[in-house]
């Protein structure tokens, strides 16, 4: 299943209702390429800035915002993420296993 | 008795109470987590959904970390984590991938560093010790225990339990006083990572657990995965909003860290063991 995934994803054949689900996979990838460990929270931002520009959904800015101040108030929010001290060896693991994944798709 | 530590980034994100009650809970039993140096992102089911040699290099280079620490024995409280460390052993082993990963993470890779799950953990604390340790029998508590998806599979990576029926949690939950049930849905999957950008799907499958759950006399969920306690927790509310109405009531189910159930047990404060941050706090 997951080489029919990557193979799909490369030739841009990835189908159209998964789209949200392509956008979170590459923007979880390239938060990590560049912060060595995931932060959640600029995750959500870029997933949900990717998501309404290539399908005009604005209802999904608002979604579960709702949930931000309940989190917040369990201590589970974190403004300041932690991150990879070696932000480089990160970079070259990517580059090394290819740039593929953030390869923007063909519209 | 000091063991490896790799907390994966939901521990040290949102899911920080699982860490809160694990530290709290193994500390009594005089397990020292050492955490790894400056450990990465293990890619998680990004990584192995869009690059498989990506999904390799990453936990590959923890692997690595572990090894260079001196860890003979390395906790990975995360399923998904675990499993991902499990997988580039196999590789490791079966087909030669050592060079070439090692020549990625820029470090050495032997792979010979035993990866453990919580469970795992306790069943080499010891049974009988958790047992002798009890000060407060939860008498009180009927557990459904959720594996989900990755605690016991892939089976050819994980070698763990039985991948369809389990029972080493039962066992760990008996030894805490509790009672556990029989039940239809402990590997069935709670739509883990899509709970972003496919919330349908994983209300459904949250929906479907929860209350087979309570279907089977559970009082509480016992889980040793930080997004199946999302799912299953955090959005319980979003569950009953939808499905409410079908039951005529709301479903009201503690969902546990295994962890927080045998602190509880050894006499630790809920509030110690941070359940007092979960979403549902009482049935």
């Amino acid at each position: 299943m997951d080489v029919l995934r990557e193979a799909s994803l490369a030739q841009h054949k990835a189908a159209k209702p998964q789209h949200a689900v392509v956008a979170f996979q590459k923007a979880f990838l390239d938060n990590i390429r560049r912060n060595g460990r995931l932060a959640e929270l600029e995750l959500i931002g870029l997933y949900k800035a990717d998501v309404v520009w290539n399908t005009g959904r604005i209802g999904v800015l608002f979604k579960d915002a709702g949930l931000a101040p309940q989190l917040n108030k369990r201590k589970k929010l974190h403004l300041l993420p932690e991150k990879a001290k070696d932000r480089g060896v990160v970079e070259r693991i990517f580059a090394r296993c290819s740039a593929r994944c953030s390869e923007p798709e063909k519209k | 008795m000091n063991i490896g530590y790799y907390p994966g980034c939901a521990l040290h994100g949102s899911s920080n109470d699982y860490e809160q009650s694990l530290r709290a809970c193994l500390g009594l039993l005089d397990v020292q987590l050492q955490e790894i140096k400056d450990w990465i992102c293990c890619g998680a089911t990004a990584a192995h959904s869009l690059n498989h040699k990506l999904s390799l290099a990453l936990p590959a280079r923890n692997l690595a970390l572990a090894e260079r620490d001196g860890h003979k024995q390395l906790f990975a409280p995360c399923p998904l984590c675990s499993m991902q460390l499990l997988k580039v052993q196999k590789a490791i082993a079966g087909n030669g991938a050592r060079g070439e990963l090692a020549q990625i993470v820029e470090a050495d890779l032997r792979g010979d560093s035993q990866v453990l799950n919580l469970i795992q953990v306790f069943q080499n604390i010891g049974l009988d010790r958790l047992k002798a340790a009890v000060k407060i029998p939860q008498k009180e508590i009927t557990a459904a225990c959720y594996y989900g998806c990755l605690l016991t599979r892939p089976p050819d990576v994980t070698h763990f339990d039985d991948f369809e029926q389990p029972t080493s949690m039962e066992a760990v939950v008996a030894a805490t006083g509790a009672k556990t049930v029989d039940w239809n849905y402990k590997t069935e999957c709670c739509g883990a990572g899509m709970t972003m950008a496919n919330e349908d799907t994983v209300l459904d499958l949250a929906h479907k657990i929860l209350s087979n759950a309570a279907a089977h006399g559970a009082n509480c969920i016992v889980v040793a995965c930080p997004m199946c306690h999302v799912n299953l927790d955090m959005k319980q509310e979003a569950v009953n909003r939808r499905y409410g109405k079908k039951h005529g009531k709301k479903l009201g189910m503690v969902v546990y860290y295994l962890s927080d159930l045998v602190g509880l047990a050894l006499g630790i404060s809920a509030e110690q063991l941070g359940i007092d941050r979960h979403f549902v706090t009482k049935a």
